[in-house]
C-alpha cells in the first residue's frame, strides 16, 4: 500500500497585481506530498519558493488550482478555519526563527498550544516533550534573546513539533545560522524525519536540499525538474 | 560643536517632520494655554498687588457673635467708633456699607449701587481720585450737604464730561454735589455690593449710639510694625471692654482682622487654585503625549544616532540636541498656547465672574516662558535621557531598522498609565462638582422659582419711615394685581438668596435686656406675599392689611422654640430698646435663606402694612408678581403701574426668583463647567495619547502578530491581544487615577454639596468613562492587528 497523501496541489496559479501589472508567482504547479516524505523545494531567489511555501501552509491562497490537505479541499476556506487548520495540521520553521521575544522558551512552544484551546496540563507535557526531543528543556526559562541562533531554531522547531502535525513546512531553516548550527539544525530535522515526520523545506543551498528524498526545482513560478535522493 | 549647531539641526531635523512638530506643538499649545488662560485670573486676583497705596498694611475688620456661631458678622456704628477710638495698632479705620439710590434726571430714572463710607476712606486706602478731590471731613457729618466721588465706569457711562465734577446729581430727590471720579477699576468689595457711586455714611448721633444694628463693615491701614494678629488681640481687649459695659448686647462678641487681601480672594481662591490644578494635570497629559511621541520618532533615528555616536557624539551632546529639539517644540507650543489663552481669557473670566486678567503683564509673560520651558523640559527628557543612553551597534548593525526595545515599550506604557491616571483623577473631581451642582439644583427652595420679583429703591426723602413705605406698599400691590395676567401681588422688603439678608435677636419673654445669641432672618411682608412666592401656609392665617404687631413665623422657628406644640397665640418680642411685642398668627414653610447650599435657618416676618418699629425700615422693597405670562410681556405694564403709583421711581430689573437661584448657583456652575470642559479635555488627550502608543506599539508588533497569526492564532485572538495590552495599561493608570482623585477630592471637599468625597457614581462614572475612551483609542490597532498578513513571518527582516 502506498503511503497516505498529505499535499495534493492541481494546476496552482498565483498571480500578484500591482498598479494593473500581473506578476505570475507560480505557474500549473503539481505537487503531492506523502506521509512521512521530507521534500526539499529548491530554485533560485524570486523562482517563487516563498509563494509556494505560503500557500502550502494556508498564509495565502492560490489564483487558480486545487489544494487538498489530508484529503480535504482548503479552498475556499474563511479566516478563522484556515487559522484553525494551520494551527492543528502546519508546523512552521522560518528562517528568522520568529520567536516572540517577550516570551520565554517554554511560552513560545506553548504560543500554538494555547490557541488550540489544550488544557493546561496537556500543553506543559507536550511542550516538555518537544523541548526534550530538540534538547532545550535546560533553558525553558530563558527568553529567546539569552539563547544563541542555532539555540533559538532548535525552539522554533520544537514550536513546531510540539502541536503534532501533519506536516512541518520550513523556511530556510539554517539560512541564518552559521555552517556548524546550520548542520545540527539539519540533523534534528534528519532526524524528526526519521522518527516519522512529513517535511517540506524550502531553500536555495543545494548542500541542505540533497538530505530530502525528494528535491523540486522551481524556476520563475514553474516546477522545472524533481529529483530523487541517491540511496 | 556649539549649541548652535544643535538649534540649526534641531530646526531641520523638526522641519523635516512638520506633521510631528505641529502634532507635539499643538498638544503643548492645549495645555500651555489652558495654564496661561487660568493663571492670567490667578494672577490678576490672588497675586497682583491691590489697586492701593501700601496694600499689604490694608486689613479687613469684622465681628464674630454667638447667634452667628462663629460665622462673619457686621457689627454696629457705636462698635466701629470704639475700635476707632481705641485702637494703637490700627493708624485709620473707614467704615464700609452699600444700598442704592434713584438717579433722576434721565429719559427714566436710574437706580446706582451707592457705597456708604467714612470721610477719610481715600486716607485709609492711600488713593487719590482720578479728578476732583475726595470727601471733606465736614461733608461726613450729618445733615450737611451732600457729596459724591463716582467711580470711572460710572462716570464713562454717563458721558465721561469733566465738568461733571463740580455739578450735583439729584440722587433720591436730594441735590448731591460730585467731587470727584475714581481712578479706572477702583472698587472696594470687602463684604458690601460694587459701587457706582461713593458718598460719606454721615452717621447720625442715633446710628452713633446703636450697638443693635448691625450693619457695617471696615477697612483700616495697620501702624507700621503692627501685624494683623497684634491688631486683632487689641480689638479683642476693646470687645471684651465693650461686652462688660454692654453686656445686653455684646456678650460674647469678639473681633476678627484679617490681610485684606486674603478677604478679598477668599471666595475666589478656592475655585482658581482647583483649576491651576486641574490644568496643571492637563499639562501633565500634554507632556507625556508629546514624550511618548518623542519616543516613538527617536526609535526611528536609531541610525542617525548611532552614526552621531559613532562620529564621536557623547552622550551629553545627543541629551542636548533632544533637549534643544524639545525646547523649540515647546516655544512654539507656547506662542500657540499664548494665542488660546488670549482667546479664551475672557469668556472664562466672564464665566466665573472674575476680573479679566488676560491683559499681560511681566508676571503672566514670565509664567508663559517658564511654564513653556517646563514643559518642554518635562516632555523631552525622558526620551532624551533614554535615546542618549542607547548602545548604537543594533542599529549600525540593521542599518537603523532596529525599531523600539522592550524597556522603550515599557515606558511608553508606563508613560499611558501615568496620563490615564491624571485623566482619571480629573474626571472623578469634575464628577464630583457637577454632582454637587446637581445636587443644588435639586435643592427645594422653599418658594416658587417661577415668581417675578422687582427691586424698587425708595429715596429716604419720600419714604423715611415704615408708614409710607406701608402706603406706597399698598397702593402698587393693588395696582399690580390690576394688571391682565397677573395672578396675584405682593411686597417685601428684602428677598430669600439675594444677598441682603437682615438677621434680628429676640425674645420670647417681654423685659429681659436682650439674649443676643437668639437670632432669625426677619423679613416684613404684606398680605398676599407667601401665596405669590409660592410658599406654603402650614398654619394660621396670613397677614392681613388692618395687622398691628403680629407674625408669622418659619417651621423651623417654630420647632426651635414649640416643637410639638401651637405657637400661635404666643409672643415674639424683638430684641431692641422698645422690645416691640408680636403675636404669632401663623407659620409658614421654610426658604433658602443665603444660599442653596447653607441649610435653611429659623426666620420670622412682620406685616409690611404695620408701621411697627421704625428701626427696621428698609431702604428698598421687592415687589413680587406671579403672572401667566412670562415677564418680558410684563415689563411695561409693570413700568406703567410704577409710573402711576410714583414717577420718580425707577424699575429694577424684572427677573424671577429662577434666576435669583440661577445666580446663586453661578459659582458652583462656573467650576462644574469649567472642570469638566478641562477634564474632558484632559480624556481626549489621554485618548489620543493611548490611541497613539497602542498604534505604535502595534505597529512595532507586525511580525510578531504575524508569526501568532501563522501559527494558528484566530483574528479575535490577535484582537484580545492587543485590547488586552492596552487595557492592562489603562487599568493600571485608572486604578493609580482613584488613589489620586481621593486626594484631589479632599482638596475639593470644601466645594462639595450633597456628595461625598468618595462618591461612587463619580468614580464609577469616570471609570466608565476612561475605560470606554481608551477601549476605543486601543480598538482601532487593535482591528489593524487582528489584519495582519500572517505571511508577514515567512519575509525576511
Amino acid at each position: 500500500m502506498s503511503p497516505r497523501s498529505i499535499i495534493r496541489l492541481e494546476a496552482i496559479k498565483k498571480v500578484f497585481t500591482t498598479d494593473e501589472v500581473e506578476t505570475h508567482a507560480l505557474s500549473d504547479i503539481h505537487l503531492e506530498i506523502a506521509e512521512g516524505e521530507f521534500i526539499s523545494i529548491a530554485g533560485p531567489s524570486g523562482c517563487g519558493k516563498s509563494t509556494l511555501l505560503s500557500i502550502l501552509g494556508l498564509l495565502d491562497t492560490p489564483t487558480e488550482g486545487g489544494y487538498t490537505l489530508n484529503g480535504k479541499p482548503v479552498a475556499g476556506l474563511s479566516l478563522s478555519e484556515r487559522a484553525r487548520i494551520r494551527n492543528h495540521e502546519i508546523g512552521f520553521i522560518f528562517q528568522s526563527f520568529n520567536l516572540i521575544g517577550d516570551l520565554t522558551v517554554y511560552e513560545n512552544v506553548e504560543l500554538p498550544l494555547v490557541y488550540r484551546g489544550l488544557p493546561l496540563g496537556e500543553r506543559r507535557t507536550r511542550v516538555m516533550e518537544a523541548l526534550e526531543e530538540v534538547g532545550m528543556s535546560h533553558r525553558a526559562k530563558h527568553l529567546p534573546s539569552q539563547l544563541s541562533g542555532g539555540q533559538q531554531q532548535r525552539v522554533a522547531v520544537a514550536r513546531a513539533v510540539g502541536g503534532r502535525p501533519s506536516i512541518l513546512l520550513a523556511d530556510e531553516p539554517t539560512g541564518n545560522l552559521d555552517s556548524t548550527n546550520g548542520d545540527a539544525v539539519m540533523d534534528l530535522l534528519k532526524d524528526l524525519h526519521r522518527r516519522g515526520s512529513t517535511i517540506c523545506m524550502v531553500t536555495h543551498d543545494a548542500r541542505f536540499a540533497q538530505h530530502a528524498d525528494r528535491t523540486v526545482h522551481l524556476f520563475d513560478g514553474r516546477v522545472v525538474e524533481e529529483s530523487l535522493a541517491k540511496a | 560643536m556649539s549649541l548652535l549647531d544643535d538649534l540649526k539641526w534641531a530646526l531641520r531635523s523638526l522641519a523635516r517632520a512638520p506633521g510631528f512638530s505641529l502634532l507635539a506643538a499643538a498638544l503643548l499649545a492645549l495645555g500651555i494655554g489652558a495654564n496661561l488662560a487660568i493663571f492670567a485670573m490667578v494672577e490678576r486676583s490672588l497675586l497682583r498687588p491691590l489697586p492701593y497705596g501700601a496694600p499689604d498694611r490694608l486689613v479687613a475688620l469684622w465681628e464674630q457673635t454667638p447667634a452667628r456661631g462663629g460665622l462673619r458678622d457686621y457689627f454696629s456704628a457705636a462698635d466701629f467708633l470704639d475700635w476707632q477710638r481705641e485702637s494703637t495698632r490700627l493708624r485709620s479705620l473707614c467704615a464700609l456699607s452699600s444700598g442704592a439710590m434713584n438717579l433722576a434726571g434721565g429719559v427714566e430714572p436710574e437706580r446706582v449701587r451707592v457705597g456708604r463710607v467714612s470721610g477719610n476712606f481715600l486716607d485709609v486706602l492711600q488713593v487719590r481720585p482720578r479728578l476732583g478731590r475726595g470727601f471733606l471731613p465736614e461733608e461726613d457729618a450729618p445733615g450737611a450737604p451732600r457729596a459724591a466721588l463716582l467711580t470711572w465706569e460710572f462716570w464713562n457711562r454717563h458721558g465721561a464730561d469733566p465738568s461733571l465734577v463740580g455739578r450735583t446729581l439729584r440722587l433720591d430727590g436730594v441735590d448731591t454735589l460730585v467731587v470727584g471720579v475714581m481712578p479706572p477699576g477702583f472698587e472696594l468689595a470687602h463684604r458690601i455690593a460694587k459701587s457706582d457711586i461713593f458718598m460719606p455714611l454721615a452717621l447720625t448721633a442715633a446710628e452713633r449710639a446703636n450697638r443693635q444694628r448691625h450693619w457695617l463693615t471696615a477697612v483700616a491701614r495697620l501702624q507700621e510694625g503692627a501685624t494683623p494678629r497684634d491688631a486683632e488681640a487689641e480689638l479683642r481687649a476693646v470687645c471684651d471692654r465693650i461686652a462688660r459695659t454692654d453686656p445686653g448686647t455684646n456678650q460674647g462678641f469678639t473681633a476678627r482682622v484679617a490681610p485684606l487681601r486674603d478677604e478679598l480672594v477668599k471666595d475666589a481662591r478656592g475655585t482658581l487654585l482647583a483649576l491651576l490644578g486641574a490644568v496643571g494635570f492637563v499639562l501633565l497629559i500634554a507632556c507625556t503625549n508629546v514624550a511618548n511621541l518623542l519616543l516613538a520618532r527617536g526609535s526611528r533615528r536609531g541610525l542617525e544616532l548611532a552614526v552621531r555616536s559613532a562620529m564621536g557624539a557623547d552622550r551629553g551632546r545627543i541629551f542636548r540636541l533632544f533637549m534643544v529639539e524639545s525646547c523649540l517644540l515647546g516655544v512654539l507650543g507656547g506662542a500657540l498656547g499664548f494665542v488660546a489663552a488670549r482667546a479664551v481669557g475672557s469668556g472664562l473670566a466672564l464665566l466665573l465672574a472674575l476680573p479679566d486678567g488676560t491683559g499681560g503683564g511681566w508676571a503672566q509673560l514670565a509664567f508663559a516662558v517658564g511654564v513653556s520651558l517646563a514643559a518642554a523640559m518635562g516632555a523631552g527628557v525622558v526620551p532624551a535621557w533614554r535615546f542618549s543612553g542607547a548602545d548604537s551597534r543594533p542599529a549600525l548593525r540593521d542599518g537603523g531598522r532596529t525599531s523600539g526595545t522592550r524597556a522603550q515599550h515599557r515606558l511608553s506604557g508606563l508613560l499611558v498609565a501615568a496620563e490615564t491616571a491624571l485623566a482619571t483623577a480629573l474626571l472623578i473631581g469634575a464628577g464630583l462638582l457637577l454632582r454637587t451642582l446637581a445636587s443644588l439644583q435639586g435643592v427645594d427652595p422653599g418658594f416658587d422659582p417661577r415668581t417675578i420679583a422687582i427691586q424698587v429703591t425708595l429715596p429716604a426723602s419720600t419714604y423715611r419711615g415704615n408708614a409710607p413705605q406701608g402706603d406706597f406698599a399698598r397702593r402698587i400691590q393693588a395696582r399690580l394685581e390690576a394688571i391682565p395676567g397677573v395672578i396675584s401681588a405682593g411686597v417685601m422688603d428684602n428677598l430669600p438668596l439675594s444677598g441682603s439678608m437682615r438677621q434680628a435677636g429676640y425674645d420670647l419673654e417681654p423685659g429681659s435686656q436682650g439674649r443676643p445669641d437668639q437670632e432669625a432672618f426677619c423679613y416684613r411682608a404684606s398680605p398676599g406675599t407667601f401665596r405669590t412666592l409660592g410658599i406654603p401656609l402650614v398654619r394660621g392665617r396670613d397677614f392681613e392689611p388692618t395687622d398691628t404687631a403680629t407674625t408669622i413665623i418659619t417651621e423651623s422657628f417654630a420647632r426651635r422654640h414649640w416643637a410639638g406644640q401651637d405657637p400661635l397665640g404666643r409672643r415674639v418680642f424683638i430684641d431692641a430698646d422698645d422690645h416691640f411685642g408680636m403675636t404669632i398668627v401663623g407659620v409658614v414653610g421654610d426658604v433658602r435663606h443665603e444660599s442653596l447650599a447653607v441649610p435653611t435657618r429659623p426666620g420670622f416676618y412682620m406685616p409690611l402694612l404695620d408701621p411697627g418699629p421704625a428701626y427696621i425700615t428698609a431702604p428698598g422693597l421687592v415687589l413680587v408678581v406671579r403672572a401667566q405670562v412670562p415677564p418680558a410681556a410684563l415689563q411695561g405694564a409693570l413700568r406703567q403701574a410704577l409710573r402711576e403709583v410714583d414717577p420718580e421711581l425707577p424699575l429694577g430689573p424684572v427677573r424671577t426668583m429662577g434666576e435669583l437661584m440661577d445666580q446663586n448657583l453661578k459659582d458652583a456652575r462656573a467650576r462644574g463647567i469649567l472642570f469638566g470642559g478641562f477634564s474632558l479635555l484632559a480624556l481626549v488627550l489621554a485618548g489620543a495619547g493611548i490611541f497613539g502608543v497602542v498604534s505604535y506599539l502595534t505597529s512595532m508588533r507586525t511580525r510578531e502578530l504575524g508569526v501568532r497569526a501563522a501559527l494558528g492564532a484566530r483574528r479575535s485572538d490577535l484582537l484580545a491581544l492587543v485590547l488586552g495590552g492596552g487595557m492592562r495599561m489603562l487599568a493600571a493608570g485608572g486604578g493609580a487615577g482613584l488613589l489620586l482623585a481621593f486626594a484631589l477630592a479632599r482638596t475639593l471637599r470644601s466645594q462639595l454639596h450633597g456628595v461625598g468625597t468618595v462618591d461612587p457614581a463619580a468614580y464609577g462614572l469616570a471609570a466608565g468613562l476612561v475605560a470606554l475612551c481608551g477601549g476605543l483609542a486601543c480598538l482601532a490597532p487593535a482591528l489593524r492587528a487582528s489584519r495582519v498578513d500572517p505571511a508577514v513571518a515567512l519575509r525576511s527582516e
